[in-house]
């Protein structure tokens, strides 16, 4: 026997394992180990041999916030400032008012104008702390005329703990930017002279809500419209892939390209053409294409029947965007309140 | 409807067990394909062969309980067969990739097949796959069933590829030492 018998060969394996292996894998959350006396001797051991490995190995960062969040905190470098792929990132400044801290960042594209106001971090950031924290990011301004973006970190150490001589590091993995947004009624569909889809598919949806699935928890099946036509594409990046009946119920379908590399996504109403009353989908259920690059949107609308369409027209509001720009950028400052002077010069500063 | 009411349609010879059963695992049956021979056409084609050769083979069998895997076996067989028959697709080297890991598994591997009934055999493979805790099995089964990347497993079970890399090669050597443990002859 060969590996090429034994490949085939594994088509035995026991069914039930193979359904196990199709099932998503719940992830654990990560745990620290706060193990205090592996962590302490880790420190020893860490803080004589390998400080200087700390400050050029990503991966032991990695490894070491695992097991010591606060450990591996103490061995970044500060470095205020970074650049890659053509863009800098900065520390403008921080502010510490007890539990609280305050960072701005900007964001700046030093070759070209991939950076405007539209900009947006897509979940790519994370913000490290030597303590327990909660934190979050938001887009705080865009100056034009220097394109650059400014963002708001804010962290808040647990338990009232205040927050003083320790280190931050804030990283980018990539972001979106050149974002459209596109609303308004869909003229080139007519519900009245539209071939409705009569087919139908179970598919594993990767989201739904609304409360025409009120009562379902989980659902690792349901049906949706067969996916097949192009009926109208309102802007780059969306198409209108089908209206139907499913069981009775009204689905209109949408189709979203590329959405983990440009986080299209948007909604779709059904609007009276005789009052203009709008009506709101009733839920909506999405599942990846093929190759899990885009996905459809079913928009499922429970009060219209299928003699009722041609009353309608549809209205759609689309996000789209020409994708993400990918990067490596993090900056590690003290967590003490400093202002950036002209120059990139910082200076300590007193809060008042 | 219901995998019973399918194999059911199967068993009358009612030509809609095909359409049932395409709306039901079409979608999966193609991504599966399409994760081994890496072409949407190809995968297509594969998907609508195993609707034929789950005609032909329903019945005898009857497999009501597990519809899906029945059809996901016919379906990766087809285009396991497909990609070593075509050997111009880019493809066929990652199968090799994937057979020459697994020929590590094998005591003494040979040029010579049959040595062992696939009874014999079925009963080794999970017998050994027992052993496994859930996620060294599903870790093994995603590389050499699904045939996935090493970076496709790592992203669905946020592992680290290289923990990714070493849990397959213990697993290999683990299910070389069951083999020969469990009587693998030449």
């Amino acid at each position: 026997m060969r590996g090429s018998d034994l490949l085939d060969k594994l088509e035995l394996v026991d069914p039930a394992f193979i359904m196990a292996a199709e099932k998503r894998p719940v992830r654990k959350p990560v745990r620290y180990l706060k193990w205090g006396a592996m962590a302490a001797c880790l420190c020893l051991v860490v803080s004589v041999t390998v400080s200087g490995m700390a400050a050029s190995v990503p991966g032991f960062y990695n490894v070491l916030y695992e097991i010591s969040p606060a450990t591996a905190q103490f061995f970044r470098p500060v470095q205020l400032s970074c650049e890659d792929n053509g863009i800098g990132m900065e520390v403008k400044g921080v502010y510490i008012h007890g539990d609280t801290a305050e960072i701005y960042i900007s964001m700046q594209d030093l070759e070209g104008d991939r950076i405007d106001g539209t900009v947006d971090l897509f979940d790519s950031y994370s913000i490290h702390t030597p303590f327990d924290s909660t934190g979050h990011c938001e887009f705080a301004g865009y100056d034009s005329a220097t394109q650059t973006a400014t963002f708001l970190i804010t962290v808040e150490q647990w338990d009232d703990q205040p927050i003083q001589g320790e280190k931050l590091t804030f990283s980018v993995r990539e972001f979106l930017s050149d974002k459209k947004v596109w609303e308004g009624p869909m003229d080139d569909v007519n519900l009245s002279t539209i071939a409705l889809v009569t087919q139908t598919q179970e598919v594993s949806p990767r989201g739904f809500g609304g409360r025409y699935f009120a009562d379902d928890d989980h659902k690792s099946e349901t049906t949706a419209l067969r996916t097949s036509g192009h009926i109208a594409s309102p802007t780059d990046g969306v198409v209108v892939t089908g209206v139907g009946f499913v069981d009775g119920v009204c689905h209109v379908q949408a189709y979203y390209r590329d959405i983990l590399r440009t986080d299209n996504h948007g909604s779709i109403s059904l609007v009276n053409k005789e009052t203009g009353d709008i009506m709101l989908c009733d839920g909506s259920l999405s599942f990846f294409d093929a190759e899990r690059n885009g996905s459809y949107e079913d928009y499922i609308f429970m009060g219209v029947e299928e003699q009722q369409l041609e009353k309608y027209e549809l209205y759609g509001e689309f996000v789209t965007s020409a994708g993400s720009i990918k990067g490596n950028w993090s900056v590690t400052f003290p967590l003490a309140n400093m202002v950036d002077t002209d120059g990139g010069h910082f200076m300590q500063a007193d809060p008042k | 409807m219901s995998d019973e009411q399918i194999v059911e349609l199967f068993l009358a010879r009612d030509e809609s067990a095909i359409l049932h059963t395409s709306e039901k695992y079409g979608s999966r049956l193609r991504v599966l394909s399409k994760g081994i021979v890496d072409d949407l056409r190809l995968a297509e084609e594969c998907e609508n062969d195993t609707y034929l050769e789950a005609w032909k083979s329903i019945p005898p069998h009857e497999p009501r309980d597990y519809l899906y895997v029945f059809l996901a076996r016919i379906v990766r067989h087809i285009s396991l067969n497909i990609c070593r028959h075509n050997k111009r697709l880019k493809r066929n080297a990652y199968i090799c990739e994937l057979s020459g890991e697994l020929e590590q598994c094998i005591p003494a591997p040979d040029d010579c097949g049959g040595h062992m009934d696939d009874l014999a055999l079925q009963e080794m493979i999970n017998g050994f796959l027992e052993t496994l805790d859930d996620e060294k099995r599903t870790v093994f089964l995603r590389r050499y069933w699904f045939m996935d990347s090493i970076s496709e497993i790592s992203q669905r079970f946020g592992l680290s590829e290289s923990k990714v890399k070493t849990m397959l090669y213990r697993t290999r050597n683990r299910l070389r030492d069951y083999l020969n443990k469990e009587g693998y002859h030449l």
